[in-house]
């Protein structure tokens, strides 16, 4: 039965009763919203309801819950992106718990009394190869830190020699053209070099990183329509 | 752990173990204290890497592992539980040693090079060869230098620095 907004039930029959309670349950959390309040979780009926703005950051929640709600209220365009949204936190989740199981991370054995703990050749590349994170023959590019050029000199070898920062490459020549002419080949462009050069969990965060806050700017002007 | 008859730096050639691993092809590895050399990884208990190893110290004097007893792991509480999670746990390492006759620098700089030849993914300067900061530069002549510098070693303490440089 359609009720009033203090819960009481309403006593004149109104063909609009479920258009006008849910804009009452949207004006109410628009309210709560302004007020720095938290939203009502539910609306009658054991609806999902948004999440409140920072819950709608949180990777896979914010999203997954965001796109139940939307479908809920029949916006299945915002429904599928929020979705894709999850989705891609998802892999980003998945990529850097499969990266931990493998070893993602070089741990160099402090007794080893070594110059260069963590340096490149002949000890964190041995070990990737080892570890069958770079192939026989597979070049092997530091992608978010440069190795030796400009800024990525100052970073220590233990922050940028691991192999979050390593990207496998498909071949010499891919590795040679996003760094500059390569085999007669020009370098790359951009888009080719973002693509080429950046592993596919960093593309998946990238996603959920823009995704997040345009989604969440994109249901609040919804919401306040 | 005391009693080890070593001088360091303690050059070590051992066999190729783990999933590229090609028959015949030798390793090298360095240890640089007895702390160093009585610590292992895990990946050293699963693929047996230290038996059969040859070792030369830094006056040339030789030796083989044996044999080689896992002690358990070792490392302070915080260590051990971040070893685990990125499964790099160390663990404690007794050898067994034979002595052998003692290998000439000559011999050692010949038997380095062998192996840097067979194992130029370990060695590789890939950024440098991409060209990262510069012209690409070919990988042979990167080798090739490296090469040289180990043959330029004038003793056995020289040797770990010209093949890590």
């Amino acid at each position: 039965m359609a009720r009033m907004p203090n819960g009481e039930p309403r006593s004149v029959p109104d063909i609009n009763d479920e258009d006008y309670d849910e804009m009452i349950r949207r004006q109410a959390a628009n309210n709560a919203r302004a007020a720095g309040e938290p939203e009502m979780k539910s609306g009658s009926g054991g609806r999902i309801g948004h999440p409140g703005e920072l819950e709608s950051l949180i990777p896979v929640w914010g999203s997954g819950r965001e796109a139940l709600a939307d479908f809920e209220d029949g916006d299945y365009i915002g429904a599928g992106l929020n979705g894709a949204l999850a989705v891609s936190d998802l892999a980003v989740a998945g990529s850097l718990g499969k990266g931990l199981v493998k070893g993602g991370v070089f741990i160099a054995n402090k007794a080893t009394r070594r110059a260069a703990p963590y340096g490149w050749k002949g000890n964190v590349r041995t070990w990737m190869g080892e570890q069958k994170f770079l192939k026989p023959g597979q070049h092997g590019h530091h992608w978010a830190i440069p190795q030796n050029e400009g800024w990525g000199k100052a970073v220590p070898d233990f922050i940028k020699n691991q192999p979050w920062n390593i990207k496998p490459m498909p071949s010499p020549q891919v590795h040679g053209r996003i760094h500059g002419r390569y085999g007669g080949q020009p370098q790359f462009k951009p888009a080719q070099r973002y693509w080429y050069g950046t592993p596919a969990w960093s593309k998946w965060a990238t996603g959920s990183a823009v995704g997040h806050p345009a989604m969440g700017a994109a249901e609040q002007g919804r919401r306040s329509k | 752990m005391t009693g080890l008859p070593f001088k360091y730096p303690l050059l070590a050639f051992g066999k190729d173990v783990g999933g590229h691993a090609i028959a015949g092809r030798e390793r090298l590895a360095w240890f640089g204290s007895d702390e160093d050399f009585s610590t292992g990884t895990q990946w050293d208990i699963k693929h047996d890497a230290r038996r059969g190893m040859i070792l030369v110290d830094a006056t040339g004097r030789s030796w083989e592992v044996v044999g080689v007893r896992n002690l358990g792991i070792v490392g302070s509480f915080l260590g051990r539980i971040v070893r685990f999670v990125f499964q790099q746990s160390n663990y404690a390492l007794e050898h067994e040693l034979a002595e052998r006759p003692p290998m000439s620098l000559e011999v050692a700089k010949v038997r380095i090079c062998a192996s840097i030849k067979a194992n130029p993914d370990a060695w590789r300067d890939d950024e440098a060869i991409a060209g990262e900061n510069g012209e690409p530069q070919e990988e042979s002549k990167l080798l090739t230098r490296m090469l040289a510098r180990v043959h330029r070693v004038k003793t056995f303490r020289g040797l770990r620095g010209a093949v890590e440089s």
